[in-house]
C-alpha cells in the first residue's frame, strides 16, 4: 500500500469462507488469529502495509466488534476494490446486510457490516470479540 | 428471427392474469422480447431490458440467501447478483438444460434499475408479444400466446421492489 491507514482510501481485507470470498473494512478488525495468539492491528501494522498478503492457508479467525469470524484462508488486504452498492435484488433475497460488492481478481465479493456481519459467517457460540487463543 | 403469434385463444384456462394473442399479423412487428426457457416455463423478457446473454456464469452462492438468489458472478469486472428466474417465475423445474445461460437485464423500477443476472435454461428466440393489460403488480405480468406457446411475460421492474409481506419475489402461481 502506497498511503497508511487512514490516510484517506479505506483498504479491506479480503478472506475466504464456505466458498465465498468476502471482505470488510480493515478498521473493524480488532485482531486475527491463526491457531496461537491473538495478533493485535498494531502487530499486523506490516501486513496492512503490504499491498497484497499471499494466502497463507490454515485456519484463521477475524475479531469484528463482538463476532469472531472463521476464515479458510486471508486472500489479501488491499486498496484496489471499486465498490458498488448492493442493489435491491440483492437486499430482496440476501437477509444480510452488505456494505457493498465487488470483484478481487475476477471473484466476486460482499463487504460485510462489521456491525452486523452475516449468521453464516460467524463462529457457532464465538461471540466474544475476541478469536480464541492457543488452538493447537 | 422474429415468429409471430396465431392470434388464437387460449386452450385452456391457464393461470394468470392476463393471457394475450398477438393480433393477425403481428408478424410484421419488431420484435419485442428476448424468449427464454425456465424450467418448464418459457418467459419473455422485455428486449430493451435486456443488455447481454452470456453462456451461464460461474455462481459464488451467498449462504443464507433465498432460493431465489443463485449467487453472485463477475462480468466484466464488476459483480453481479443471480437469480434463478425459474423460481421467480415458480416454474415447475424442467430437465437438465445444455445450453444454460445468464441474461444480464436490467431491473428493477426505473429510478433505482440495476443489472442483474437471470440464470436461464436456454436462451430461445426474440418475438414480438403484445402489450398486455396492466397487472396486478407481480413478477409476472401476464401471459400471451407466441407461436401458439404460452409465455409468462415478465416485468423485470418488479424485481426490486419490496415483496408484499416481506417475501419472494411475487410471481403468481403455477
Amino acid at each position: 500500500m502506497s498511503e497508511a491507514p487512514g490516510s484517506g482510501r479505506r483498504a479491506f481485507v479480503l478472506w475466504r469462507r464456505g466458498g465465498g470470498l468476502w471482505g470488510i473494512a480493515h478498521e473493524a478488525v480488532k485482531g486475527m488469529a491463526r491457531h496461537g495468539p491473538v495478533l493485535d492491528s498494531d502487530r499486523l501494522a506490516p501486513i496492512w502495509d503490504s499491498d497484497r498478503l499471499a494466502p497463507i492457508g490454515g485456519e484463521f479467525e477475524l475479531a469484528v466488534g463482538e463476532a469472531v469470524l472463521p476464515a479458510d484462508e486471508i486472500v489479501a488486504v488491499t486498496e484496489a476494490l471499486q465498490v458498488r452498492p448492493p442493489g435491491a435484488a440483492l437486499r430482496r433475497y440476501w437477509p444480510e446486510a452488505a456494505c457493498g460488492l465487488a470483484v478481487h481478481q475476477g471473484s466476486p465479493l460482499v463487504l460485510i457490516d462489521p456491525a452486523a456481519p452475516p449468521r453464516a459467517l460467524v463462529a457457532a457460540g464465538a461471540e466474544s470479540g475476541e478469536p480464541s487463543h492457543d488452538r493447537t | 428471427m422474429s415468429r409471430a403469434g396465431r392470434g388464437s385463444e387460449p386452450h385452456a384456462a391457464a393461470p394468470g392474469p392476463a393471457l394475450q394473442g398477438a393480433a393477425p399479423g403481428a408478424g410484421k412487428q419488431s420484435a419485442s422480447h428476448l424468449l427464454v426457457r425456465a424450467g418448464e416455463y418459457i418467459c419473455a423478457l422485455p428486449i430493451a431490458d435486456v443488455r447481454r446473454v452470456v453462456r451461464a456464469l460461474p455462481l459464488h452462492p451467498l449462504p443464507g440467501s433465498a432460493p431465489e438468489l443463485k449467487g453472485l458472478a463477475e462480468l466484466g469486472g464488476d459483480p453481479l447478483p443471480v437469480l434463478d428466474l425459474a423460481l421467480l417465475v415458480r416454474a415447475p423445474q424442467g430437465t437438465n438444460p445444455t445450453y444454460p445461460v445468464t441474461v444480464v437485464a436490467w431491473a428493477g423500477p426505473p429510478e433505482e434499475r440495476e443489472l442483474v443476472g437471470l440464470a436461464a435454461d436456454a436462451a430461445l428466440e426474440v418475438a414480438y408479444v403484445p402489450p398486455l393489460p396492466a397487472a396486478g403488480g407481480g413478477f409476472v405480468a401476464g401471459e400471451a400466446l407466441v407461436a401458439g406457446r404460452v409465455v409468462r411475460v415478465v416485468d423485470l421492474a418488479m424485481l426490486g421492489a419490496p415483496a408484499a409481506g416481506g417475501g419472494s419475489a411475487g410471481a403468481h402461481g403455477r
